[in-house]
């Protein structure tokens, strides 16, 4: 859900931005979102929007749970483990 | 679970924060000569926004903006009402991080991609939105020793620097009060003053009807007196002509300031002051994004904080092509079709409708 929540508010902030830039250059709308689309020259943001949905599909499936269950949790029991042995 | 509330203080120096922070940036337009009379002028209507406000807070029982929307309009209508403030407030962080980048390019890191300074500027955004309402609360507090402190030291260094002129302020309404009322009725409503509507996304966590109306008051009258000294001050130091076609006016009062050329470039200072602004700014707003995308897809709202800061970021990159354009589409465009519908119309109609439907007796 959290992937389509992103994909959703992007859609509508590129309609947005679309539309505002309809009233400002007075041109039509297709060429208005090709123009604004970022393919080229600068694909900086095209970065930055896969970065957003990476990090959005990291949170939606609880990728640092998975990777502390996997990777994380043992050694950390093993240091509660040691310290409760010193604490006794 | 019942929520604990930002103490009062705290709430208004939130405002007071929020509401300066990119006006002073840009000051009050510069459309007509007496720039510094249109903030005066124009909080007087402001006031107005704010009886709407706390009208449909007080009816509503204290909800925030999103559940009084899908209580008035319906479940569906009432979800797209949500899914477009949300954006709505996502697009004014993105405006926001653009002017504060356009700011720190053309003064401080000149040779910095924007993408590698947007990118840095959205993460500490995205951390302070993971804080949550109190700590950005705290955090204004802080600021707003800061910029007060910081704005003192500059008018004091500039009259030690005998920039500040007084007779530069004159013709005084050489075309009369008419563009000045004009002015405040296009222009400094809807901003700064109108953004304000984005606290009613958090009434639960703040005063409810009756402290709104008396804090946001106060902050409105805070920043109609600073907004118009700061205005003042620009037009004494760079005078009526420099100041109308100054991007960053009071950042070029600042430049002016040297004292026995020890005390010089000064403007440091004031850049400092508009990131601390912009941040807690763009903190406000994307918080109430998230907020918004969180009720509508049924997930908690710090989930969305990262991806939709980096998604504010890409935005703020895309949103104009140079800073021309930025400026006229802000004065211009935004303003009749973005914040006159959402801060005024869809307001009013909400609260009509909630007197309809839940008529005096009628259970909300």
């Amino acid at each position: 859900m959290i992937i389509l929540g992103i994909l959703v508010m992007m859609v509508l902030g590129i309609l947005l931005m679309a539309m505002l830039d309809v009233l400002v250059f007075q041109q039509p709308f297709f060429t208005v979102l090709v123009q604004l689309l970022p393919v080229y020259p600068d694909t900086s943001t095209i970065y930055m929007i896969i970065g957003a949905f990476v990090i959005a599909a990291w949170v939606n499936f609880k990728m640092t749970d998975r990777l502390k269950k996997k990777y994380g949790s043992k050694s950390k029991n093993q240091g509660g483990e040691k310290r409760d042995t010193k604490q006794s | 679970m019942t929520l604990s509330k930002v103490n009062t203080v705290d709430t208004f120096t939130l405002q007071l924060v929020f509401l300066l922070s990119t006006s002073i940036i840009f000051g009050t337009p510069s459309v007509v000569p007496d720039s510094w009379l249109v903030g005066i002028v124009a909080f007087f209507p402001a006031c107005l926004l704010i009886v709407i406000y706390s009208t449909m807070l007080a009816l509503q029982e204290d909800r925030g903006l999103y559940p009084m929307l899908e209580k008035a309009w319906g479940k569906v209508i009432g979800k797209g009402f949500v899914l477009i403030y949300s954006t709505y407030f996502l697009y004014i962080a993105a405006r926001n991080i653009r002017d504060m980048i356009e700011l720190i390019m053309s003064t401080l890191l000149r040779m910095t991609p924007v993408p590698l300074l947007t990118t840095m500027f959205v993460l500490l955004i995205a951390y302070t939105v993971l804080g949550g309402l109190h700590a950005i609360a705290r955090f204004a507090s802080l600021i707003l020793w800061l910029i007060l402190f910081m704005l003192l030291t500059l008018a004091i260094l500039l009259m030690f620097s005998s920039s500040i002129i007084l007779e530069q302020m004159l013709p005084f309404l050489s075309k009369g009060m008419w563009p000045v009322v004009k002015s405040a009725f296009s222009f400094s409503i809807w901003f700064p003053y109108g953004e304000i509507i984005v606290f009613l996304v958090f009434q639960p966590q703040l005063g409810g009807a009756k402290g709104f109306r008396k804090i946001t008051l106060y902050a409105f009258l805070s920043t109609c007196i600073i907004l118009s000294l700061t205005d003042l001050i620009q037009i004494w130091t760079l005078g009526l002509e420099d100041k109308k076609y100054s991007v960053f006016a009071l950042l070029d009062a600042a430049r002016l300031i040297n004292i026995a050329n020890i005390i010089t470039r000064m403007d440091a200072i004031i850049a400092l002051i508009i990131i601390f602004g912009t941040l807690l700014k763009c903190t406000v707003f994307l918080l109430a994004c998230t907020e918004g995308v969180a009720r509508v897809f049924n997930r908690e709202a710090k989930d969305f904080a990262f991806p939709l800061a980096v998604v504010a970021g890409a935005f703020s990159i895309l949103v104009t092509r140079n800073s021309a354009e930025h400026v006229t589409e802000g004065l211009k465009y935004v303003i009749y079709t973005l914040h006159i519908p959402l801060q005024l119309l869809v307001p009013l109609l909400t609260l009509l409708l909630i007197r309809i439907r839940y008529r005096k007796g009628a259970t909300t």
